[in-house]
């Protein structure tokens, strides 16, 4: 059932804050309405989520709906970012939370314009941080103590190391050698902080 | 769900986002080959020559580059020197980061996804039979290397 | 949130151990696991219906075995 809270994010040229609607669970149709949105801006581009059919990815949801579920954030009635995420079936590999389970993020994209792999200056910023917040939200409301894990894309791999303060699991063989990133209770609580 | 955040939370840092790339995910499995396949000899001899001799034109070590790369040596040095190596796309794109060069077509070197066309393969073999290996690139090396490069970069 | 409805689960004393060893293995409430484990039988069985089968494969050894589920 879709259900949306008032977020911020940060337009870069003007350095104010927008306000912004979180959306938890995207219907499909909205979901069709971003893939067609955003595909027009990646025609050309080599950025590696810009491949991605988020119609193909909303299956996920249509076969599993207790397991997987898609949050937006949208600002003057556009889409700026998506996020598809797993409740189940995955545990955590840190070996200190070992076993335990925690909330994956399958995908995570922010709007063509919003991306500098796609526009040297991108709209707004603050959808990665919405994001990771509301993975580690979701985690807690699961009793999984917060604990999120995901694969990273390589040009993100230092803002999830040094930004958001995750503990890099290394090149993961079975994941086209994709970084994998885990957070612990520590800094699960560093980054609610902020 | 409700999101529960402040203002004060959400700006707290904020700059450090700025322009960071947040995508997590998967490679794009459609330009991917689901597993990998062993690419034709001279089609993967060119992927090898091409990163060693674009590594020495940018005057890097094997050390050097797989730390500007964040990959592992030894995944390196199999690139180079072991015959029919696949590495993990991971690596490539990191490698076409580094060294400048197209990732599409650095994918379908390595045997990392789909070649689309005869084209890039005539090219592949055109430059491996003039790419030699030397310590220090001599001018037809170079001359071989800067010409593939243009190649990829100007292909369909 | 969406509304919750609550229910009696009635389980032998074997049951409800191992409800209890999971909970505490897994660090969750007895909810929570329960909840954790109809969502793993809707993926899987979700994933059957479209034709996949479910393997466990040995780390070392890479013997595969399949899991039937009913």
């Amino acid at each position: 059932m879709t259900e949306t809270s008032p977020v911020f994010l940060l337009d870069r040229a003007t350095r104010k804050l927008r306000d912004a609607i979180f959306v938890d669970d995207v219907p499909p149709e909205l979901v069709s309405q971003v893939q067609s949105a955003w595909s027009p801006h990646f025609a050309g581009s080599t950025a590696e989520h810009g491949h991605w059919d988020w119609n193909k990815k909303y299956e996920l949801v249509e076969q599993a709906p207790l397991v997987y579920r898609v949050f937006g954030i949208v600002v003057d009635e556009e889409m700026q970012g998506l996020m598809l995420v797993s409740t189940a079936g995955k545990n955590c590999r840190e070996t200190s939370q070992n076993g335990k389970p925690l909330v994956y993020i399958e995908y995570l994209a922010t709007a063509p314009w919003n991306s500098a792999d796609i526009v040297a200056e991108p709209r707004f910023s603050g959808v990665g941080k919405i994001f990771i917040r509301a993975a580690i939200e979701l985690s807690l409301e699961e009793e999984f103590g917060g604990r999120i894990g995901l694969h990273s894309l390589p040009q993100a791999e230092t803002w999830y190391r040094d930004v958001c303060g995750m503990t890099d699991l290394g090149a993961d063989t079975k994941y086209q050698g994709l970084h994998y990133f885990e957070m612990t209770p520590q800094q699960i609580e560093a980054f609610m902080r902020g | 769900m409700k999101m529960k955040m402040t203002k004060d939370w959400f700006l707290k840092n904020i700059d450090r986002e700025d322009k960071a790339i947040v995508s997590a995910g998967t490679f794009c499995v459609s330009q991917l080959q689901k597993k990998q396949q062993p690419v034709e000899h001279m089609t993967h001899s060119a992927f090898a020559m091409l990163v060693s001799l674009s590594r020495r034109k940018k005057g890097l070590t094997p050390e050097k580059l797989s730390d500007m790369a964040r990959i592992d040596l030894d995944e390196l040095v199999s690139i180079e020197k072991i015959s029919g190596y696949v590495p993990e796309p991971r690596t490539v794109c990191q490698l076409a980061l580094i060294l400048n060069l197209p990732e599409d077509k650095l994918l379908q070197l390595s045997g990392n996804a789909k070649a689309r066309d005869q084209w890039l393969q005539n090219q592949a073999v055109k430059f491996a039979a003039r790419a030699q290996s030397m310590e220090k690139l001599n001018r037809e090396e170079k001359s071989a290397l800067e010409e593939f490069v243009k190649k990829l970069s100007e292909s369909p | 949130m969406s509304d919750r409805k609550t229910m009696t689960l009635n389980l032998t004393d074997a049951e409800m151990n191992a409800l209890e060893e999971l909970c505490r293995k897994k660090d969750l409430s007895k909810t929570a696991l329960m909840r954790q484990a109809l969502r793993l039988y809707q993926l899987i069985n979700a994933r059957l219906d479209v034709g996949e089968k479910l393997y466990f494969e040995h780390e070392k050894s890479k013997a595969k075995s399949e899991v039937m589920v009913l």
